[in-house]
């Protein structure tokens, strides 16, 4: 089993942000989802926010799709966990939405009509494209604000873009804070950059396979995240993996007649053994612990599946504790 | 036998594009095709836009890939080179190239707007790997490009960066800010336009004094970055340049795949080759309810082994089906292309060993 770690069994209430990054194809929307629906599960009051609107993040979430596509989003499920408290919002941001609304709240929205209709903001963004970035980070950054018992939610998870570009996003910042002297923006920068460091408020939850290559691009991005970025991690979620206890005790007697069904339990077998293998290695190098998530020999994700990968974490959450 | 459509591509190509989601095994396909079109005596380089260590490590390059093609050692009659792409350096080198003296190239490096742009954000980095593929189309020592794109939604970028590059240098608000310096004029006043004044406002005047600053260093030279921006997209657009899609049996890398060779389509590009990557390997040819029968009557005749046994391929088989179920539209909208599937191994191609049997499969996949 992994190992006791308070991070672990205080996931969803040791920040206000957890931030869910992985290279694509590892499942980081699957496992957004089953964070979502454990932190409902367990009493809590989700809001999710996609950056780049994956079309499938809504169903698994047991809404229609198109649900919660848009910039103010869909509560889409509620009434859950310990006092039928537990709920789930999702929204989708932009960063034109975001702009539009930042300028809002300055009092400069017809301003921002103009910038939008006139193509300018098209302009900003194709010349320093991390404007975008800073300008979607800087309202989550607003809504983790709204975070808190008397606030509209517990707890903000963010389905981050993919691996390289979540790496761009997460440093944006303080990029940022670097190139602009002064102003607004730099201040803004600042502001957000000194959220992203706060490990009370900010970690970036990293998502892998247990397999080679994913294993050593995670323990690069770690290094990165924390030693560059700054940013605290949470535990890292390890997704599809295998255990074939009888297979494997199988294959290790030997005495196997030769054929497919030989050959099938040795793939079997070798490709736990490959799991157990990276998972020790993650286990060994990361200080935040591990959950993991079960391969599913169903064949395919949908929100029945969520639920069952979301008891799978909440049990080994309560088992850290 | 007819022979594969992966053969005919890496004979007939001068660029083949790779793309799709990360983690599908764009890189290894692009090694595993590179190193086969090398042994069928093509001079091929392999450019990585991503800049994990990977292809380094499964190439055997201790030392790493840089912006510069190193050689691979290797016995065939072509030659096999790769590189990682360093977006700012490609994008240095691109300014020195198109700069009128050095004083004017040194302007534009030296600004904190141009610096900002070139090394830190994302968007600048598709320009610069099409950038870095016409240089490479145009070096005589290799006749066949390799690259593999950004994760997928971002390889669209790739594609529009020449485009966006071109409409941006023909904007009008660009042409604005340029306004004060074709007149000979050095510094634009802001205060002088309302507009600039509220952006300046907004977003602090000295970030929009860098850009200005930027834009006139760079007058003059932006009709060579607007006519190699046209070059490099009539390259990517002509059929010298071929697309291979590749994705993986998940349903969000099929997803991505799709939106790849439809946004190809209306670019009207057709996809001329799909790699279906890590799919369950195949024991036997029955279903997996069949096996699962199975597994029942041999755990009511007492015979535990018999049962795990076939209770593992049930299971192998079950994902089996529903992976075919779910590519099976993806491998309908690339009618037309080269298609291979490729079975997952015990563990992930990290070795060239593992790169040169992919590139084995790859050829010998026959639709």
């Amino acid at each position: 089993m992994p190992p006791k770690s308070s991070i672990k069994s205080r996931l969803f209430d040791t920040a206000r942000l957890l931030v869910v990054a992985g290279k694509g194809g590892v499942g980081k929307t699957t496992v957004t989802a089953a964070l979502a629906v454990a932190a409902a599960d367990s009493g809590h009051r989700v809001l999710v926010v996609t950056i780049d609107g994956r079309p499938g993040l809504a169903r698994l979430l047991g809404a229609s799709d198109g649900a919660g596509s848009t910039y103010e989003g869909d509560t889409i499920v509620s009434g859950r966990g310990p006092g039928r408290r537990g709920s789930i919002h999702l929204r989708t941001i932009s960063a034109a939405e975001a702009l539009q609304d930042y300028l809002g709240t300055q009092g400069l929205a017809r301003l921002a009509k103009r910038l939008v209709s006139t193509g300018v903001v098209d302009v900003v963004a194709s010349a320093a494209p991390g404007i975008d970035d800073l300008l979607v980070l800087g309202k989550i950054k607003h809504l983790v604000g709204l975070a808190g018992a008397d606030g509209p939610h517990d707890l903000v998870i963010v389905d981050g873009p993919a691996a390289g570009h979540a790496l761009s996003l997460l440093r944006s910042p303080q990029a940022m804070a670097e190139t602009v002297r002064g102003g607004p923006l730099r201040s803004q920068a600042i502001e957000i950059r000194d959220m992203m460091r706060d490990s009370q408020k900010c970690r970036v939850v990293l998502v892998t396979l247990p397999e080679t290559t994913p294993v050593n691009e995670l323990l690069e991005t770690s290094a990165v995240l924390t030693d560059e970025i700054g940013v605290a991690l949470g535990p890292v979620v390890v997704n599809g993996v295998d255990h074939a206890d009888e297979v494997e005790a199988l294959v290790a007697a030997g005495g196997l007649a030769e054929g497919d069904l030989a050959e099938a339990a040795r793939y079997r077998a070798s490709r736990c053994a490959v799991h157990r293998r990276e998972v020790a290695r993650i286990d060994a190098t990361s200080d935040e612990g591990y959950l993991e998530l079960p391969y599913l020999t169903s064949g395919s994700v949908d929100h029945k599946a969520i639920r069952t990968l979301a008891h799978a974490l909440l049990d080994q959450i309560g088992s850290a504790s | 036998m007819k022979a594969s459509g992966f053969a005919t591509l890496v004979d007939d190509a001068s660029i083949i594009v790779c793309c799709g989601s990360g983690g599908v095994g764009k890189t290894t396909t692009a090694a595993a095709l590179g190193l086969e079109a090398a042994r069928r005596g093509r001079k091929v380089v392999v450019i990585t836009i991503d800049p994990a260590r990977r292809l380094a490590d499964a190439l055997g390059l201790a030392d790493g890939l840089g912006n510069d093609p190193r050689r691979i050692e290797l016995q065939a009659d072509g030659e096999l080179w790769a590189m990682m792409l360093d977006a700012t350096q490609t994008f240095d080198d691109v300014v020195r190239e198109h700069s009128r003296s050095a004083q004017q190239a040194q302007r534009i490096l030296d600004n904190p707007f141009y610096k900002n742009v070139a090394s830190r954000l994302s968007g600048s980095q598709e320009y610069m790997a099409a950038e870095k593929l016409y240089a490479l189309d145009h070096d005589e020592r290799f006749d066949l490009v390799v690259v593999d794109t950004p994760p997928s939604r971002e390889a669209l970028d790739f594609l529009r960066a020449p485009r966006k590059l071109s409409n941006f240098l023909d904007h009008r608000v660009y042409r604005w800010l340029m306004a004060p310096a074709r007149g000979g004029l050095r510094v634009l006043n802001i205060a002088a336009q309302p507009i600039l004044r509220t952006i300046g406002r907004v977003i602090g005047a000295d970030v929009l004094a860098d850009a200005i600053d930027f834009f006139q260093a760079f007058e003059g030279i932006e009709s060579g970055f607007r006519d190699r921006a046209i070059a490099v997209e009539g390259l990517l657009r002509s059929d010298r340049t071929r697309y291979v899609v590749v994705a993986s049996p998940r349903s969000d890398t099929i997803e991505e795949a799709r939106f790849f060779i439809d946004e190809l389509r209306t670019l009207t590009i057709a996809a001329s080759g799909l790699v279906v990557n890590r799919l369950q390997p195949r024991f036997g040819s029955g279903t997996s309810a069949a096996a699962r029968r199975d597994s029942k009557a041999a755990a009511e005749a007492g015979d535990h082994k018999a049962e795990v046994l076939l209770r593992n391929v049930a299971e192998i088989r079950k994902v089996a089906e529903a992976e075919e179920k779910a590519v099976a539209p993806l491998v309908s909208a690339a009618k037309g292309a080269a298609i291979a599937r490729l079975y997952l191994r015990a563990d992930d191609v990290h070795d060239m060993e593992a790169i040169a049997s992919l590139g084995r499969d790859l050829l010998a996949a026959t639709n």
